[in-house]
Parts: structure tokens; C-alpha cells; sequence
């Protein structure tokens, strides 16, 4: 693989061993469209390792033995390509990026990123704004990232959006991140400019210890994609960029309580289709207002029937992505039995006593958070949430078993 | 009463002093003879105007019912679907083959094809 940027463009040549076909870090198969994207909002002169580590999130799924780059990158960057993938970087000249002070947040605005948000009040939040790629007929125009950049912009924070058409380089399943980690590329090629010593995400318990939405019921200490010593935690770190999980270790239950009692509750939006509001027919609105009517102890309240194709999954029997939460939901929504939920309820059996360990926060995803920033995050976690008993925390360790 | 003989030429003087003032039997008989003939020319006037605007209305196009209408508007934009997609998946591949040409260029640019064939 061979990557070279003009300006904000990335544009990537493959080598002889080099396939159209990969792997993301979760282990999802996809396809390579086109090798080239923009990166908007970003300054000329990022350090030569931001610069790698952004392109890396774009090749990383096609690129089989080596990489060129076309500025030097440091020793350090060199060896966590080495020691994660196995893959010889170069050239290599030139000393790494020391780490800055301030601690950013990739902020999509749905309730994870509005809930990490509210609890770093002071840091500075990065937009990733899904712009047309100019090779690519968008088919997919009913993606509002219009709507969600102009809430985020209404959040009155310091915003930085960078718009990108890094999505459109994929071509199956349908465009999207070619791995979890190109959300972050604008950021990294910002992290100079910012000062940035961490970036912190929005990924939840279920996306960092309970396998997330890929890989089902499974305990992921080891997760490649967002674990401090994990081959992404070591690569962002070698650039001076720590990956920071403020919400890492509480459910989405959690994070949808403390974005909807949020400052930012009225620029809240996890649906990415609606336009004055959320859609409310899309599988994930159906997924978030199973969530939200528990956190809110009310009847759910959807016009989707069990015979449409986003609640298809839900009549089959599980395991289901994100299914912590479905038993969570299914615990405590009234009335579920006789909603689209019904015959996941019936499966699952959950009771609120079998899932209140995901009301409380695994206090293992606190010893992953930088020192510079853990102090800040764990006040507010002990005065708003609360910490998981032994017992609860087995609970998270046992997923699966 | 009273009667009195008026002289002869006198009578016929009267006469056709009131005869130049009254118009005839005869002449009443024409106009209304006329009249009629005016009023039956209206009429099938008339009636050829009814045949020609039950003529055009016929000649419209007919108006097909709304789910026939809806179903031609489906169809439509099947179609319209289906060469989007069609089109967007050719030029993927397209998209796809630019990379992997740039890979081949590449490749015998650095002289591993030849290389290989003279191994």
C-alpha cells in the first residue's frame, strides 16, 4: 500500500499483494469502491505520524505486508504498525509526536457522545460532517449529516467540523467507516491545532466490554478496536492521540439517562434520517426509544409494526447486537409483551433484578482513562451513576459464558 | 246608434288610409311563416352544436382510474430505481478495476512482471 495526501486528499495506490477485499478490525468482511478521499477543515502541516495514523483508518482493511507513506513517520509509529498488523512501515525517519494537553470528543450528537460530552463540559468537540464523494452517485441522500452538523453547531461548544467523504472508499456492505476509527481521522489531522493529548468516544459498556454489535455476547477485555493495549489503542497512542472512553463502562441506559437530563438534550439526535426530529421508523430510532422508554418507566411508543423489516430481527429468537440492552428494555417497559418486543421479551426472560448491573459503571473502564483526565470523570461517575458491585461486575465478565 | 251613408270614394278613401297603417293577412302569414322558418334553423343549429360538443367531449382522452395511474407511476420509478442502482454498481466496478489497473501499472512499473516471466 502506498498513500500520499494533497492537501486534505488521501489518495492510496495498492501494491501486488494488495486485495479489494478485508477485514475491519471487528471482523466485518468488506469491499474497497475507490482509493481516494477529502478530508476538509484541516491545517497543512499536521505532524507527519497524525498524517499516518488518519490514512491508516482509511487502508488499514486492504493492505496486506507494507506501507508507504509519503512523509517519514516516527520509529514509534513504525513499530505499533509492526507489533498490531504485522505490517512493515516506512520510510521512517523523524521523532513522534508528544502528546498535548487538552482531551477532545468525537461527537456524532446522538445520546453516547452527548453523554460523554456532558460529563467533560470544558473539552472541545470534533464534528465529523459525511460530505458526497465526487466519484460516487449518492445513492444514500436521505443520511442527514447536514441535520446532525447544523446540532452540533447549535451546541454552543467549541465545535470543530471536518467534513469527509472517507465513506464512499467502501463499497459493500454500503458506505461507511473502513474501520470504527476513521470517525476520528478529521480529529487526528486536527490534534495539533487542538493540542490534543486524547480523543474520547462515545463507545458504551456494550461496544467496549460486551462485544458490541458484531460480535455477539462475548467479554472483550481484549477488544481490538477500543482497548487502551489494544493494536488501535497503541497506534493512536504512539501519535500522541490516547483513546479515551469516558462512558466505556456504563450501558446505554446510562448514557441515554444523562444525555436526556443533559444541557445538550434539546441538540440530542441519534437518528440519522429524521430532519425536525428523529425519523422514528428507522431500526435504530425502534432500538433507542426501547431504551429511552425504560429509562423513562413508560409504555413504548412507535408506529412500527412487527411485520416490518426493522422489526423483523426481533421475532426471531436471539442472540441479538446490543442485546444487553433489549433485555434491559424488555425488563422494564410496561406493556412489552404486546409490542414488537413481544416475542424477543418472551426469549429473554430478563427481570430488573437480573439487569441492574447496567444501571451501575464497570469500574474497570475507569482504569483505562489517562490519569490527566480519570479524576474529572470518575467524580462525576460516583456522583451521578454509581459504581458495580463484585457481583455486578461479574455480571459483565460472565457475558456470554 | 246612428247610421249615415259616406259616399263610396270617401269609404275607399278611409279604407286604404287605415289599410297603408295595418299591415295584411297576407303579409302577418309571411312573417310568421318566416319566424317559424328562423326558429327551425336555430334548432338544428342547435342540434348540430349538441352533436359537436358530445363529439369533442367523446374525442377527450379517457381518464384512467387512480390505481392505474398509480401503478404506471410505480413502474416508473422501478425503473428509475433499477438503472440507479445498475448504474451505480457498474461504475463501482469500474471504480474498482481504475485500482486495480493502477495495481498492474504499478507492478510492471517496478519490474516484478518481468522479472517473474524471465524466473
Amino acid at each position: 500500500m502506498r498513500a500520499s495526501w494533497s492537501g486534505g486528499e488521501l489518495t492510496f495506490r495498492l501494491d501486488p499483494e494488495d486485495e479489494l477485499t478485508g477485514h475491519a478490525s471487528d471482523g466485518h468482511p468488506i469491499k474497497l469502491r475507490t482509493n481516494s478521499c477529502t478530508i476538509g477543515g484541516i491545517p497543512g502541516d499536521a505532524h507527519p505520524d497524525l498524517y499516518a495514523v488518519a490514512a491508516w483508518t482509511v487502508v488499514a482493511p486492504w493492505t496486506r505486508r507494507r506501507i508507504t507513506f509519503d512523509r517519514p513517520v516516527s520509529a514509534e509509529l513504525a513499530g505499533a504498525l509492526a507489533d498490531g498488523w504485522g505490517i512493515e512501515a516506512g520510510p521512517v525517519a523523524g521523532p513522534p509526536r508528544s502528546a498535548g494537553r487538552t482531551l477532545a470528543i468525537s461527537y456524532s450528537g446522538g445520546a453516547d457522545s452527548v453523554a460523554a460530552a456532558t460529563m467533560l463540559p470544558e473539552a472541545p468537540v470534533v464534528h465529523l460532517r459525511r460530505v458526497p464523494h465526487p466519484r460516487v452517485p449518492n445513492r444514500w441522500s436521505h443520511y442527514r449529516s447536514d441535520i446532525l452538523a447544523k446540532l452540533a453547531a447549535q451546541t454552543g461548544r467549541e465545535l470543530t467540523t471536518v467534513t469527509s467523504d472517507l465513506e464512499y472508499t467502501l463499497a459493500e456492505p454500503r458506505p461507511g467507516y473502513p474501520e470504527h476509527h476513521a470517525v476520528a481521522a478529521g480529529a487526528l489531522l486536527n490534534a495539533d491545532r487542538l493540542d490534543l493529548g486524547g480523543l474520547a468516544f462515545g463507545y458504551e459498556l456494550g461496544s467496549r466490554w460486551l462485544g458490541g454489535g458484531r460480535y455477539l455476547l462475548r467479554y472483550t477485555p481484549d477488544n481490538p478496536m477500543w482497548s487502551p493495549h489494544g493494536r488501535w489503542g497503541r497506534l493512536f497512542a504512539a501519535a500522541g492521540v490516547h483513546i479515551v472512553l469516558p462512558v466505556g463502562g456504563v450501558s446505554e441506559a446510562v448514557t441515554m439517562r444523562i444525555a436526556l437530563n443533559s444541557d445538550l438534550k434539546d441538540q440530542l439526535r441519534w437518528c440519522l434520517r429524521g430532519t425536525g426530529g428523529p425519523c422514528r421508523t428507522c431500526g435504530k430510532c425502534l432500538y433507542k426509544e426501547l431504551i429511552q422508554a425504560a429509562v423513562e418507566g413508560r409504555p413504548l411508543d412507535t408506529p412500527i409494526t412487527p411485520d416490518r423489516p426493522v422489526a423483523r430481527k426481533w421475532q426471531k429468537p436471539p442472540p441479538y447486537g446490543g442485546q444487553e440492552m433489549i433485555e434491559y428494555g424488555c425488563a422494564r417497559v410496561p406493556g412489552i409483551e404486546d409490542t414488537v418486543f413481544g416475542a424477543a421479551a418472551r426469549h429473554l426472560g430478563a427481570t430488573e433484578e437480573s439487569t441492574r448491573w447496567l444501571d451501575h459503571c464497570y469500574p474497570k473502564a475507569l482504569e483505562e482513562i489517562p490519569e490527566a483526565w480519570r479524576g474529572q470523570i470518575e467524580r462525576y461517575l460516583a456522583a451521578e451513576v454509581g459504581f458495580m458491585s463484585a457481583d455486578e461486575a461479574r455480571r459483565v465478565e460472565e457475558w456470554g459464558s | 246608434m246612428m247610421r249615415a251613408l259616406i259616399p263610396a270614394r270617401m269609404r275607399k278613401a278611409v279604407r286604404t288610409w287605415f289599410d297603408s297603417r295595418y299591415i295584411s293577412v297576407a303579409d302577418h302569414r309571411q312573417d310568421i311563416r318566416d319566424a317559424l322558418w328562423e326558429v327551425q334553423t336555430l334548432r338544428r343549429e342547435v342540434v348540430a352544436l349538441q352533436g359537436e360538443v358530445a363529439g369533442l367531449r367523446a374525442a377527450k382522452a379517457p381518464v384512467p382510474p387512480a390505481a392505474a395511474r398509480a401503478g404506471a407511476d410505480k413502474a416508473r420509478l422501478d425503473e428509475a430505481h433499477r438503472l440507479a442502482t445498475e448504474a451505480a454498481q457498474s461504475l463501482d466496478r469500474v471504480l474498482q478495476n481504475e485500482v486495480l489497473v493502477w495495481q498492474a501499472i504499478d507492478d510492471l512499473r517496478s519490474g516484478n512482471l518481468a522479472e517473474g516471466r524471465r524466473a
